[in-house]
């Protein structure tokens, strides 16, 4: 292009010379001959043509300059996200092709019609604001109304226009459209008259689409944030519910027991919790509330609040669901509800008292291989005032485990919809009934988790299981030495009939013993009148053995190192140093009438 | 714990162990027999462990006392047929270092010559 503009100049310039030449010539001769004439008639038009294709050059050199000006606009649009920081660049970048005294972007307010400033410059703010127009009013009104620009050379001359600003004499306006639809008005005003030609309204109409695209990211923006702070609300629920489930385990009597919750991408608002109420009562809760998000976990929070301060003050079980659901009837509104279970475990008689509040009823499998819906009970928490609750007493025997659950886990479906079911759960609780408690949750939701086959988790999967100790051995035996002998035989038919190998049947005698004459020498120091309790606790493959005297305790983490040389030729003080290497736990807890130690060991299934 | 004592070369004891050594009355029964040989004027003494099921701490007890009991009283004490469970346990306790210990009861007689 520039070097078609530097031929034309030079043309031009030579054309020029030739005119200036045969000019100086006639005015020598004192007169144009014809020809003459006409020859400089030719040259004259042939100059003319020249300067205007210059001209039209220069005009296509413009509008490279605008072209390579919206460019860097659209780059500097791409950057920026806020729609202040997006608008103030348009209408600076505007400035640099059209001019205009005063700008506005106006957008149309969807309910009431009017057309609200975006963003303005050289306005009177508070004039501006009293001039706010609708649709149809004014020229902004009728370019938003008919879809079109408008060029008005005298304002004075139109009768559309409202005076917002008292210098103006002309002004142009453009509509802004998304979609074939009109979102708003870019509008220009000048001091000059008949400041705005159509080249200048084909600009700004290209500077309006820029400012819709930005309008519309400038939305989409808004609307992520939006989702972000969404996901900062499901993060919160999450956290809400996390605090108040249980953090571990409870370990309870002869209960071998563990809870699982795996919350959803929205938190569905499910709860199960463990209430110590006495040393052999222990109350357990499951519940499902009806509504997501950090609403559900509240509820679920108060939920929690109102039961455990019920459960410490009232024994029937009844009573404190009527109290739960009289607090949750009258703090919520009645579509937020709670679907329950509350149940205490007296461990001493081995009975289960429990009420369900419209939950999925839990499972009890009998160790004989029959299973119990444990549905007694009345109507879900929260909705009805008023509402009774019936209670039912289950008693509990060695083998039966106890499944709580929420309808996550039931309700899970797989790719063609079907659920996973009660059914499914229980072939599943049958199948892994065995396995400790950790184990078999941990089985129940793997087996779910594989059905379903998908990765969006719809609800909040919650399962506990409480499994009764399969058999429990005890022993009793008196403070004589001859008596550990009895500890060891008990040792040894247990661990066999649990299925261990010879070495681990030896290793568990040898650590039963350790302990056992440790209680007999040094924690009951012979005492005739003092006994020692021996409890064999099985648990799936895992046994796990309790001896308690009636001693004064003492501090394992002040014993001696037997391998130092200064102690290898005591007689004594190797007993906890060895057990340690004989099974997969010791623990010790001193208690207000002796020392228990706790061995644990878990039975090895491959032989090697 | 079973215990059989018998002689060898007149003047070497071998003191054949049977069963759990566990501890309890097994300390006393254990104890009277080694004094008993002492009090003859034995020096030479072979435990044979070939028949111990297994041993607990206080069985390492009952060893360690015999021998502090031998030397004591200027003998030596062998150690023979230990099995793999309580040569795990002199491991681990580092009984090991202060025990000597031979394959068979022919070779812990020999060694006194």
């Amino acid at each position: 292009m520039a070097e078609e503009i530097e031929k034309l100049t030079a043309a031009i310039t030579n054309l020029g010379l030739a005119v200036q030449d045969l000019t100086q010539r006639v005015k020598e001769g004192q007169g144009y001959s014809k020809g003459e004439v006409e020859v400089l008639t030719t040259l004259a038009r042939q100059l003319g043509e020249l300067v205007e294709k210059n001209q039209i050059f220069q005009g296509t050199l413009q509008l490279q300059k605008e072209n390579e000006m919206l460019n860097l606009l659209g780059q500097k649009l791409g950057s920026a996200l806020h729609l202040d920081e997006v608008l103030s660049l348009i209408i600076e970048s505007l400035k640099e092709v059209v001019p205009y005294d005063a700008v506005g972007i106006y957008l149309v307010d969807p309910q009431g019609g009017r057309i609200v400033a975006e963003t303005l410059r050289g306005y009177d703010l508070e004039m501006e604001e009293k001039c706010r127009v609708k649709v149809g009013e004014g020229v902004m009104g009728w370019v938003v109304k008919t879809a079109q620009g408008a060029i008005v050379p005298d304002v004075s001359r139109d009768p559309r226009y409202v005076n917002a600003r008292p210098q103006t004499r002309s002004e142009m306006a453009y509509p802004l459209k998304s979609d074939g639809r009109v979102i708003g008005c870019f509008n220009l005003e000048s001091d000059r008259l008949d400041a705005y030609t159509p080249e200048h309204l084909k600009l700004l109409e290209v500077f309006a689409n820029h400012t819709v695209v930005a309008i519309e990211r400038a939305q989409l923006h808004q609307e992520l944030v939006k989702k972000r702070r969404l996901e900062d609300e499901l993060l919160i629920a999450r956290r809400i519910q996390k605090s108040f489930l249980p953090r571990e385990n409870p370990s309870f009597g002869s209960l071998d027991i563990c809870g699982l919750n795996i919350p959803s991408e929205e938190v569905g608002g499910d709860y199960y919790d463990f209430i110590t109420l006495t040393d052999t009562d222990l109350g357990v809760a499951i519940g499902d509330v009806a509504g997501k998000g950090i609403a559900g976990a509240l509820i679920m929070a108060s939920f929690q609040a109102s039961l455990r301060s019920e459960s410490h003050n009232n024994f029937a079980i009844r009573t404190i669901l009527k109290k739960v659901n009289h607090f949750l009837f009258e703090t919520t509104s009645s579509e937020r509800f709670v679907t329950a279970f509350y149940g205490v475990i007296d461990c001493k008689q081995m009975v289960l008292t429990y009420a369900n509040a419209g939950h999925d009823p839990p499972l009890l499998f009998r160790s004989t291989g029959e299973t119990l819906y444990l549905e007694k009970g009345g109507s879900m928490l929260g909705a009805f005032d008023g509402a009774e609750f019936k209670e039912e007493r289950v008693g509990l025997k060695p083998g039966d485990v106890l499944i709580l659950y929420t309808d996550g886990a039931t309700e899970a479906r797989d790719k063609k919809g079907e659920e996973f079911g009660v059914r499914r759960l229980e072939e599943a609780v049958r199948e892994h009934r065995d396995l400790e408690a950790r184990k078999l949750v941990d089985s129940l939701y793997r087996a779910i988790a594989g059905f379903t086959d998908i990765s969006t988790q719809e609800d909040d999967i919650t399962l506990v299981a409480i499994k009764v100790a399969e058999e429990n051995e005890t022993l009793l035996i008196e403070s004589r030495p001859e008596e550990v002998e009895k500890a060891d035989e008990l040792a040894e038919q247990v661990a066999r009939k649990m299925g261990f190998f010879q070495d681990e049947v030896d290793n568990l005698a040898i650590a039963v013993t350790e302990v056992v004459n440790n209680a007999i020498i040094h924690g009951n120091k012979l005492d005739p009148g003092k006994h020692v309790c021996i409890r064999f606790i099985h648990k799936g493959d895992r046994l796990e053995v309790r001896v308690k005297d009636e001693g004064e305790g003492f501090d394992p983490s002040k014993l001696a190192d037997p391998t130092r040389p200064e102690n290898l030729m005591k007689k004594e003080g190797r007993g906890i140093f060895v057990i340690r290497h004989l099974v997969d736990d010791v623990s010790f807890k001193r208690m207000q009438d002796g020392m228990e130690v706790i061995l644990v060991k878990y039975h090895r299934k491959d032989n090697y | 714990m079973k215990l059989k004592t018998r002689k060898e070369d007149g003047n070497v004891a071998v003191l054949e162990i049977k069963g759990k050594v566990m501890g309890g009355p097994d300390f006393t029964l254990f104890n009277d027999e080694l004094h008993q040989l002492v009090d003859e004027g034995i020096k030479k003494f072979v435990f044979d462990l070939s028949g111990v099921t297994w041993m607990n701490s206080s069985g390492l007890g009952i060893l360690i006392s015999g021998l502090t009991t031998i030397s004591n009283n200027g003998g030596e004490l062998r150690l023979a047929s230990i099995t793999k469970k309580i040569e795990s346990l002199f491991m681990i306790t580092k009984l090991v270092t202060i025990f000597d210990t031979r394959d068979s009861v022919e070779e812990a007689i020999k060694s006194f010559n």
